[in-house]
């Protein structure tokens, strides 16, 4: 499945949904997703990954980006990542940066 | 023709002068009388005119000049001069042919003879002004061959698209007389961007003027929000239909919006009035590349008019030229890219090579053997293995650094050299350090030298994050790692694994023992990181195998990775000789797996067996 990043853009919130193969060639396309969410000075970025099937290291530089990019007091919520997602984020202890939620849990994500 | 026929009539002869007049107005001719052949030319130079009706004993006399002025008119637009004699002037009426007249009329002469004199020379007239046109139309499409071939030479020594344009752009506008022009080329997302805009110099009409000071406007060929083609916008309607679309007057055009280009007029002073606007495309390609708009045509005598087919075939033959020049300049940015491309996967694969071990120490009781399958693009892989504590341990490291090409072999090798350094570092002064030991023996108790190993390996991987982080953080680049330090004789393995894939311990049974999971996060990705060093045991007989993500992340032909679970599979199934003999193994399973798909990331193994 082609990647896709949709920025949404809530009251004080970034939304980012992000679907299908998540490599170096898609990478940038998320990395400005990235950064027109950091013109928006939210103070929350969410990214939904329920349907992304795959994140390579350059996916993951992106995060690492976005964490650097928000900067230190924006919380990063990583929402819905399947195993093979969550995996490359916790090996490489990027999971200590973020809030990693199972599922879109409104009360504790809108809730800025 | 349905326009109104224009005469001129030249008679000292008040009373046919009359008596012409009165017929021709009857006749709906647009009729102006003089009586001197110097007042025929100065209504002439007033306003052309089709017919010239002129009275012999003028044309005789100084009328002999007044005709060969009219007939030398050069822009195509001559009178038909009819002389009007009586029947006794005949001899006159032969030298005022000779001199240029085009008929004659013997008067009196009945209305029905006159009309059907008129008609004739009236159709001559028409004949003769359309082939004059063709010979214009050629002649101008051979200064535009001439033109063009300027272009194609200047090609090999102007490389700016920009500056190309433009001279297209001039040239068009001298030849279709134009007052102002733009040219648009056509960006991947089917945005029209002004890339050249020129107008006439008013104080020096020979000059023309680029605007490079305003920020030159685009168009979107589809409606961003909508999706849907822009009609109402001619540069945008052009690029879809590649047809040329000419406009009288674009303050009445109903067809187009021009309500920006009018608020730039009423800005700058400024009428724009007529507008001509051609698809840039090759020869039968059907592909527009751009755009190519002209403003204000202006006639001889400095009026705005309305382009005329002719200008209409130069610019088109024109635009075509210019779409060759964008054609051949993105050919030639693809293959500067390109050559560009390769040189850095070149430069990558060079550092990335270099700081690859280009043999493995020999250590007693341990086989080393590594595999290193670069992908075409240049990922930064890399391995080491070295000597610690004065040969009394072996260190070994394998890591692999996000993204690729030249920033991540250089990244990479970065990296390499950190880490090796402070190894090397911790080790001498240590090494320095055991010189002024006073223990009994002279060298240090096993929980000591253990407690420097720990203290190399944990030095060597906490610096190397702290000078990434302070120094490169705003790269985002990272790398994980696994960075071991073994003593040969004891089996005892010392490890950091920052955020790598878990190397894997393997009995001699082909059992897998353990899995040696991440003891701190990615290097490069935190300031201030800690790193747990883990400890375990190699026995006799075991392998360790480290590789990289290029391994899991295979992909066959139809997408499937290889995985872990393939990797698991593998090792369940190969008998286990040397560490040679697994990767080779390991090797060809992976080339099985990955066949004719596109090798993504760098493939690098590492494999260790005490013996």
């Amino acid at each position: 499945m082609a990647f896709q990043a949709n920025l949404e853009l809530l009251p004080n919130i970034a939304k980012i949904t992000i679907s299908g193969e998540l490599d170096a060639s898609v990478a940038p396309a998320f990395r400005e997703r990235i950064e027109e969410a950091a013109e928006a000075s939210p103070k929350r970025l969410v990214l939904v990954m329920n349907d992304l099937e795959y994140m390579s290291s350059a996916g993951l530089r992106v995060l690492v980006f976005a964490k650097q990019k928000m900067g230190a007091g924006i919380d990063i919520y990583v929402v819905g990542a399947q195993p093979q997602v969550v995996e490359p984020i916790r090996q490489t202890g990027f999971h200590h940066s973020v809030v990693m939620l199972d599922s879109y849990d409104a009360e504790r994500i809108e809730n800025v | 023709m349905d326009r109104q026929v224009s005469a001129v009539i030249v008679d000292e002869n008040a009373e046919r002068r009359t008596r012409v007049s009165g017929h021709l107005i009857q006749r709906g001719y647009d009729v102006r009388v003089v009586s001197s052949a110097q007042a025929g030319l100065d209504a002439l130079r007033q306003q052309p005119a089709q017919l010239v009706l002129m009275s012999v004993n003028v044309a005789g006399d100084d009328g002999v000049e007044a005709l060969a002025r009219i007939k030398a008119n050069t822009n195509g637009d001559v009178a038909s001069v009819i002389v009007m004699a009586a029947p006794s002037e005949m001899d006159k009426v032969i030298t005022a042919i000779h001199r240029g007249a085009d008929d004659y009329m013997l008067d009196p002469c009945s209305p029905e003879l006159l009309d059907a004199q008129l008609a004739i020379n009236l159709e001559r007239k028409y004949m003769r002004d359309q082939q004059y046109a063709r010979m214009r139309t050629v002649e101008k499409l051979a200064q535009c061959q001439r033109v063009g071939f300027t272009l194609n030479t200047a090609l090999s020594t102007e490389s700016n698209l920009e500056i190309l344009l433009q001279n297209i752009l001039r040239e068009t506008m001298v030849l279709c007389n134009a007052g102002a022009g733009a040219v648009y080329t056509r960006s991947e997302n089917d945005v029209l961007r002004m890339v050249a805009f020129l107008r006439r110099d008013e104080q020096n009409p020979m000059e023309f003027i680029a605007l490079d000071s305003i920020p030159y406007p685009q168009v979107s060929m589809f409606d961003p929000d909508t999706g849907e083609a822009v009609k109402n916008n001619v540069i945008a309607d052009v690029a879809h239909n590649a047809q040329t679309i000419a406009i009288d007057d674009i303050y009445e055009s109903q067809d187009y919006d021009f309500s920006a280009l009018i608020e730039f007029d009423r800005i700058n002073n400024l009428r724009c009035q007529s507008c001509l606007v051609v698809p840039l495309m090759k020869d039968g390609s059907g592909h527009v590349m751009g755009v190519l708009q002209l403003f204000n045509a202006e006639d001889d005598q400095g009026r705005v008019v309305p382009f005329d087919s002719d200008s209409r075939l130069v610019a088109e033959s024109l635009a075509m030229q210019a779409a060759v020049v964008i054609n051949n300049h993105m050919l030639l940015q693809e293959r500067e890219m390109l050559a560009k491309l390769e040189n850095d996967i070149h430069i990558g694969r060079r550092i990335q090579s270099n700081f690859l071990p280009s043999y493995m120490p020999k250590v007693k009781g341990l086989e080393i053997s590594a595999r290193f399958r670069p992908a075409r693009e240049v990922a930064g892989d890399f391995y080491d293995v070295f000597f610690m504590m004065n040969k009394r341990r072996v260190g070994f490291l394998i890591a692999d650094v996000t993204d690729k090409g030249v920033g991540a072999a250089l990244f990479m090798s970065l990296t390499r050299s950190l880490l090796r350094a402070f190894a090397m570092q911790t080790y001498n002064i240590n090494w320095a350090e055991s010189l002024f030991d006073d223990g009994p023996s002279g060298g240090r108790s096993g929980s000591s030298r253990l407690a420097i190993s720990a203290n190399a390996l944990r030095t060597a991987v906490v610096n190397t994050n702290e000078y990434i982080t302070e120094h490169h953080l705003e790269l985002n680049m990272f790398a994980t790692l696994f960075f071991g330090m073994l003593d040969p004789h004891s089996g005892s393995l010392m490890y950091i694994n920052g955020g790598h894939c878990p190397p894997l311990v393997i009995g001699s049974n082909g059992i897998i023992k353990e899995r040696l999971e991440p003891t701190g996060p990615a290097v490069g990705m935190f300031p201030g990181a800690d790193f747990e060093i883990m400890e375990t045991q190699l026995e006799r007989g075991d392998f360790l195998l480290c590789y990289t993500d290029g391994v899991t992340d295979a992909r066959d032909p139809s997408g499937k990775f290889y995985a872990e679970t393939g990797l698991l599979n593998f090792i369940e199934s190969a008998p286990l000789t040397t560490a040679q003999d697994l990767l080779d193994r390991l090797d060809l399973a992976l080339r099985d797996h990955i066949r004719e798909a596109v090798q993504f990331d760098d493939i690098t193994m590492l494999a260790l067996r005490r013996e």
